[in-house]
């Protein structure tokens, strides 16, 4: 990746719907697995990603803004939140008393945190268009 | 900027700048006093250099944030060019015409 | 007042120095929309600017320094992050709309200036 950019901020942007696209399959994975158990019989375990500021190194540069670098992906992680139980005796994982523990999968949760990486993924699209428009109006000024 | 570029633009300025003195509109006057070509001419020239100066100004004041009403901005500048445009037609007209009166003197 | 060709071309060209700076840093509040803790920034120009353009003193407008401020006045949502998806939209159309419109007058100049020197 060259460090040359005519469209300003755009490796920025790219950067934004690179984490939410993650995001949206870290979601979709949840959903697709909100039934779902290991082999061994325990519940799946509902991941998250954590986000965290990309600093670039900046050191001796002019430019204000060498250090932005948008955001990352920290990690993904699984989240501790407890398993519910219910009562389901034919369930092939229930216990002797017929309790069985599901996944924490909340589907609301998984479908709010969808249309939230969705808009920024969609915000992060307007912001490269809106570089492209740039790049091409100081293009322009090269015409003639 | 640039050297060059800047001494192009300084050159510009400093035809401006000399042109500065006639570039007062001649005031019209009664019938016994009609206005002479020269001073039609003088008029027109001033009457462009006032537009651009105006559309200047409404761009400054527009990055000073005093305005934002962008479209008036860029109404003015059209104007300023057209006018430019117009005086530069009739400029051009004027030569011609001179170019072909000298070609009858003989 | 600016009636000086290249007086306007330098004021323009110092507005699009100012709104790519400012460009790239809302896109980075864009970008960490969802990163926990994260303070928004912005660049603070408008007062410099406006008083170098009233001062009518050109070195003064050159030397006019965008300064990229952290935002603590913004609300934070329940995850200690301050920015808003639309307010971060709306202030980058707006900047990249300066920054088109600077592009074309210093455009307009210079097809001004080609059309005097041509004499056409």
């Amino acid at each position: 990746m060259s460090d040359i950019s005519i469209a300003p901020g755009i490796g920025i942007s790219s950067t934004g719907l690179d984490a939410e696209s993650l995001r949206m399959k870290v979601v979709a994975n949840n959903m697709a697995n909100a039934q779902a158990y290991g082999p061994d019989g325990e519940p799946y375990r509902r991941r998250d990603v954590v986000f965290a500021e990309r600093l670039n190194d900046a050191l001796g540069s002019s430019d204000p803004t060498a250090s932005l670098g948008g955001v990352k992906v920290q990690e993904i992680v699984e989240s501790d939140a407890p398993f519910k139980v219910v009562y389901r005796p034919g369930h092939p994982y229930a216990d002797e008393e017929g309790f069985v523990r599901m996944p924490n999968v909340n589907t609301v949760e998984e479908m709010v945190d969808m249309m939230s990486a969705s808009r920024s993924f969609q915000a992060n699209l307007a912001a490269v268009k809106m570089s492209k428009s740039m790049a091409n109006e100081a293009l322009d000024l090269l015409k003639n | 900027m640039e050297p060059v570029s800047y001494c192009a633009l300084k050159f510009v300025d400093a035809q401006q700048a000399e042109l500065a003195p006639a570039l007062k509109p001649t005031p019209a006057t009664d019938e016994n006093n009609p206005l002479s070509f020269k001073d039609l001419m003088g008029n027109m020239v001033s009457e462009v250099d006032r537009l651009q100066k105006d559309a200047d100004q409404a761009i400054s004041d527009l990055v000073a944030g005093r305005r934002n009403d962008v479209h008036n901005i860029a109404i003015k500048m059209d104007e300023a060019g057209v006018a430019f445009d117009l005086m530069m037609q009739i400029r051009n007209k004027m030569v011609e015409g001179f170019k072909e009166i000298s070609k009858m003197q003989a | 007042m600016f009636n000086h060709e290249s007086e306007t071309i330098e004021l323009m060209s110092k507005v699009m120095d100012i709104t790519t700076l400012r460009h790239q840093v809302l896109a980075d509040n864009l970008a960490n929309a969802n990163t926990p803790n994260f303070i928004r920034s912005d660049v603070d120009f408008q007062s410099q600017l406006t008083q170098a353009i009233d001062a009518q003193d050109h070195a003064q407008i050159e030397a006019v320094t965008p300064v990229i401020q952290k935002d603590n006045v913004s609300p934070m949502s329940p995850d200690g992050n301050n920015v808003s998806v639309q307010k971060e939209l709306g202030g980058m159309m707006e900047n990249q709309l300066l920054y088109n419109f600077s592009a074309r007058v210093i455009d307009r100049k210079f097809n001004g200036l080609r059309k005097a020197i041509a004499g056409q």
